[in-house]
């Protein structure tokens, strides 16, 4: 019996100290901020966001006039507004922020740099005419930082917070089906179901599943999608290292008049995400062999760590691809100032109505 | 005077915490004693403030009536009485008036003979509060974080709180807590039925005492944990209620400050489940 | 001052077992586990004999059930991982057995995989329960008892019921009940307190908590107050009602001159059952008004008055963005088509 007592207090020490040592406590002071959402009870975490969150300085300034890069170099197809010189500055900050590890070869064949032989180098065509879209005319949710490669890829050629759905599992003829959980995920934040990512970040599933009305009406959304919201929120949560009372008022989620402007810079980023899924990495994902394939080949880099198993699906944007778990990604830090390059001046004017909407909620952070 | 027949041997002088026999008596059923008039002056304190406090607030319905604790900006100072400072001192004789009624049973306690179990379960609820007043603000460096006080805006604070951990299910503290007040529950059903039962036994049948329900349990559940034995369960499963719910919100913020979920990292990244996953 | 022996049991006595007389009704089946057994363990918290215990037609009907519903349970959530132990024992707390989808409705054959075992497994399980519940009458019947505490289980059933069975009917669809898994049923809770517009809005609710705060409450004070008086016999409770002794005495007067009210040996445990006893039946009944008669609390709360007005920290845009409330118009509104700049 003896035995038996110290055996227990031993066990119950031993899960006492993992309790203690295992999970990444923190602990005060820590600091936070009060936002305004109309309940004095609303307070963020500042958040320390995942890793990588410092931007790179700029590479030295060079004349903006001169000759022009399309008079200068052959096959140039997006940059045509800047001149030789910032073209080629540009070049080279790609190459720091996409494949410092690969080089100039990542996207080039040899040195006849006018090839369009690799694909990767189509795809690259595709993400600047997405970098140039987004500071051109997605202001309201990316101005006034602006984002440039380095916001998503910091140094990887495959975007390290990058979405990859997974295969969807063999349904089963007798057993019911499970939740999605991501089996190969080794964090909770990548264990949980991604269901509701296609839907919300791919396609214009409405996120709405209240009821607007107390009495029962028949307007309520479904289960599933109440489970498939519920995921979608808390990536985008843990993505942008916020909590839901950033935005929501969360007696009545639903309601705008209870909700913090930082839900307009959401709704707008929801809508632009889905803008860049559609019309840049779907397009992405039909030129470039899938890269998860390609893993033991050489130029194509390993997939990040946390990627474990294989993959099938295309690489897509989800809010953690950018802002690696801060509000602002790299901290608001103005990486585009110092590329004009990627901020295309023929900008067109947005709507006044809702340009002036966008100006009148502060950013972030 | 409204005494219980029994009641005049019972009422002895002596007992007090502070020795001596200041406020040594009763009025009417109630004892009074130091801790009764320290007690009484902070409860009624607090409820004129409160009451206050809803006169210069913006309504007089019961459900809507708040009084929330300063806003952020005043860290750990005094606030304005209109700013916060009303919810301070109401904490304040909040606090005396819990500690003091503790206090004061402690003192019933010594005069009838008995053990301090009902003032250390009181205390185990004090201690929640306050945790979630004074320990958990502290922690975090402004008043601003303890809760209002009002019917429906202390829901709609426990709402916020809560999702600002995502999904506050998935706290583990809050699970046991949970789990307790669910247990504590159950086991007092079956405690006070099976009482009930054996002192109320069907038409024709004899009262028999605990024999019976030790019987009756092992009839249907094989085992009976007894008499004293239910109240030593219950006991601890009570205060556990109180004490991991401070837990849960103690940790909620000072010591984990995202998604509760996440907590649960440790658990994937248990080495036997493989380096490479199972897909 | 502090006297351990009320807590737990510092001397175990080795008595005689003590020998169940035969029940004054005789229903189908007998004692078993005739031979009781020591337990030194239990008997540090409790008494030390476990068993005799009786083992009827609705026992073994009930254990039956239940082990098939545990078994469909447990076995489709092995194989929804391939059979594959270590996944198994690794994704427990997640896997669900979820009950029919939407488009099943009340269907009572839906395919298996699509909550036909769900249905199974509910059916089982509530056969067991209800059996179970049978027996917990019937032993009290046999007795001579009261038969309060299947009453009070018979509360529990309902908010079971209620959760699984009459929510599902009235709104029409066996998806609306809850699914059989540690994590999924909490995932439920959560996600069926946004959908329906916060549940803490729910009187019922409210109430329910009230009733299990309260019981709580009822508890402590109630165990407070039989291990505080234990060295005057208080744990002998149905004796102090018959023939109320000291115990009695100080444990009313103690709460006599805490506040002024004291309830007896017999009615504490009068207030203790009801509280119990109306923490599931209120819950039940705010469980089957939500999405019946109330589809958001919030605003149900709103039209009736309770909901608080906060003051804005600082003026906050009154209006959502062009389109965020239009929930079937265009969902890339406001942004530039951009279809035109990629190939």
């Amino acid at each position: 019996m003896k035995s038996l007592t110290v055996i227990a207090g031993a066990g119950f020490v031993a899960a006492a100290a993992f309790i203690l040592l295992v999970p990444t406590w923190n602990r005060p002071p820590y600091t936070t901020e009060e936002i305004a959402v109309p309940a004095n009870d609303q307070f963020q975490p500042v958040a320390t966001g995942y890793a990588l969150n410092k931007a790179p300085p700029p590479l030295p300034a060079v004349d903006l006039g001169g000759p022009s890069a399309t008079a200068t170099y052959k096959n140039v197809h997006v940059l045509t507004d800047v001149s030789a010189a910032e073209f080629m500055r540009l070049q080279y900050a790609i190459t720091a922020w996409v494949s410092p590890k690969q080089g100039c070869a990542f996207c080039h064949e040899g040195t006849d740099w006018a090839s369009d032989a690799k694909p990767q180098k189509a795809a690259a065509r595709i993400m600047l005419q997405m970098t140039r879209h987004l500071n051109a005319d997605w202001s309201r949710h990316v101005a006034p930082s602006g984002m440039t490669c380095y916001t998503c890829h910091r140094g990887q050629p495959v975007p390290g917070q990058s979405w990859f759905p997974d295969a969807p599992e063999p349904a089963h003829v007798l057993a019911g089906d499970q939740d999605n959980w991501q089996e190969s995920g080794d964090t909770v934040r990548k264990f949980f179901p991604d269901n509701g990512f296609a839907e919300y970040f791919l396609d214009d599933q409405p996120i709405a599943v209240i009821s607007t009305s107390p009495i029962h009406n028949g307007t309520i959304g479904s289960w599933p999608e109440a489970n498939r919201i519920y995921e979608m929120m808390m990536q985008m949560s843990d993505g942008i290292g916020v909590n839901c009372g950033y935005c929501h008022q969360s007696r009545a989620f639903q309601d705008w008049n209870q909700s913090s402007p930082y839900r307009w810079n959401a709704w707008y980023a929801i809508r632009m995400t889905r803008d860049l899924n559609r019309h840049f990495l779907l397009p992405i994902a039909a030129i470039l062999p899938q890269s998860r394939k390609l893993i033991h080949e050489t130029q194509i880099p390993v997939m990040p760590v946390r990627m474990k198993g294989l993959q099938t699906g295309e690489g897509l944007v989800v809010c953690a691809t950018c802002h690696f778990g801060l509000p602002q990604p790299l901290n608001g830090a103005n990486m585009l100032q110092d590329y004009p390059g990627l901020a295309p001046a023929h900008a067109p004017a947005a709507d006044p109505a809702t340009h002036a909407d966008a100006t009148a909620a502060p950013a972030p952070g | 005077m409204s005494m219980m027949s029994y009641e005049l041997k019972y009422r002895v002088r002596g007992g007090t915490l502070a020795g001596g026999d200041t406020f040594d008596f009763w009025v009417g059923p109630f004892y009074v004693g130091l801790f009764g008039v320290t007690g009484a002056i902070s409860s009624l304190l607090g409820t004129l403030l409160i009451i206050y406090g809803a006169s210069i607030g913006p309504t007089w319905a019961l459900f809507k009536i708040t009084i929330n604790p300063p806003p952020i900006s005043y860290g750990l100072g005094f606030a304005p009485l209109r700013e916060g400072g009303l919810w301070q001192w109401i904490t304040l004789c909040a606090l005396v008036a819990f500690v003091s009624w503790a206090l004061r049973e402690a003192e019933i306690c010594r005069k009838l003979g008995m053990d301090l179990h009902i003032p250390i379960g009181f205390g185990a609820a004090i201690a929640a509060y306050f945790t979630l007043v004074v320990v958990r603000p502290v922690l975090l460096g402004a008043w601003g974080y303890g809760f209002p006080y009002g019917i429906m805006s202390h829901l709609d604070w426990v709402s916020n709180t809560g999702y600002q951990y995502l999904h506050f299910h998935y706290n583990p503290a809050h699970m046991i807590a949970v789990t307790c007040f669910f247990t504590t529950t159950f086991l007092l059903a079956m405690h006070a039925g099976e009482v009930l039962s054996i002192a109320h036994p069907q038409k024709g049948q004899p009262v028999r005492y605990e024999e019976q329900e030790s019987i009756y349990f092992r009839d249907t559940i094989v085992y009976s944990i007894g008499s004293l034995g239910i109240h030593r369960l219950g006991y601890f499963l009570a205060l556990n209620a109180g004490i991991w719910s401070a837990i849960c919100i103690v940790i909620s913020g000072p010591f984990w400050s995202r998604g509760w979920p996440y907590w649960f990292d440790w658990f994937l990244s248990i080495p036997i489940w493989g380096p490479s996953g199972f897909h | 001052m502090a006297r351990f022996h009320t807590l737990f049991t510092s001397i175990e006595v080795a008595a005689p077992f003590e020998v169940p007389w035969p029940p004054p009704m005789s229903p189908p089946g007998g004692r078993v586990l005739r031979e009781p057994r020591h337990s030194v363990w239990l008997g540090r918290l409790g008494e030390t004999q476990v068993g005799p215990t009786h083992l009827g037609i609705l026992a073994i009907l009930s254990i039956v059930c239940g082990f098939i519903a545990f078994e469909i349970i447990g076995l489709n959530m092995w194989a929804s991982v391939d059979w594959n132990l270590l996944r198994f024992i690794k994704m427990l707390p997640f896997l669900a057995l979820e009950p029919p989808s939407a488009k099943q409705g009340l269907s009572i054959l839906p395919p298996l995989h699509d909550g036909g075992w769900w249905l199974l497994a509910g059916f089982f399980l509530t056969t067991s329960i209800l059996l179970w519940w049978a027996r917990m009458y019937s032993r009290a019947v046999a007795l001579g008892m009261g038969t309060h505490v299947a009453w009070a289980f018979a509360s529990a059933i309902w908010l079971y019921l209620v959760l699984g069975f009459f929510r599902p009917i009235l709104v029409g669809s066996w998806s609306e009940a809850v699914p059989f898994g540690i994590v999924p049923h909490l995932n439920w809770t959560a996600t069926f307190s946004v959908r329906y517009g916060n549940l803490f809005y729910n009187p019922f609710h409210m109430l329910s908590i009230v009733f299990l705060y309260g019981s709580t409450m009822l508890f402590t004070m109630h165990a407070g107050t039989i291990l505080s008086t234990a060295r005057y016999g208080s744990e002998r409770e149905t004796r102090e009602i018959v023939d109320p002794g000291s115990a009695s005495e100080r444990g009313s007067l103690f709460w006599r001159w805490t506040m002024g009210f004291n309830a007896n040996f017999d009615s504490i445990h009068k207030w203790a059952y009801w509280f119990a006893l109306l923490t599931t039946l209120t819950g039940g009944i705010g469980i089957l008004m939500t999405g019946t008669v109330v589809d958001n609390w919030y605003l149900w709360g709103v039209e009736h008055g309770i909901a608080p007005d906060y003051a804005p920290l600082q003026p906050i845009p009154s209006a959502p963005p062009p389109g965020a409330l239009d929930v079937k118009g265009p969902h890339l509104g406001g942004a530039t088509a951009s279809g035109d700049t990629v190939q």
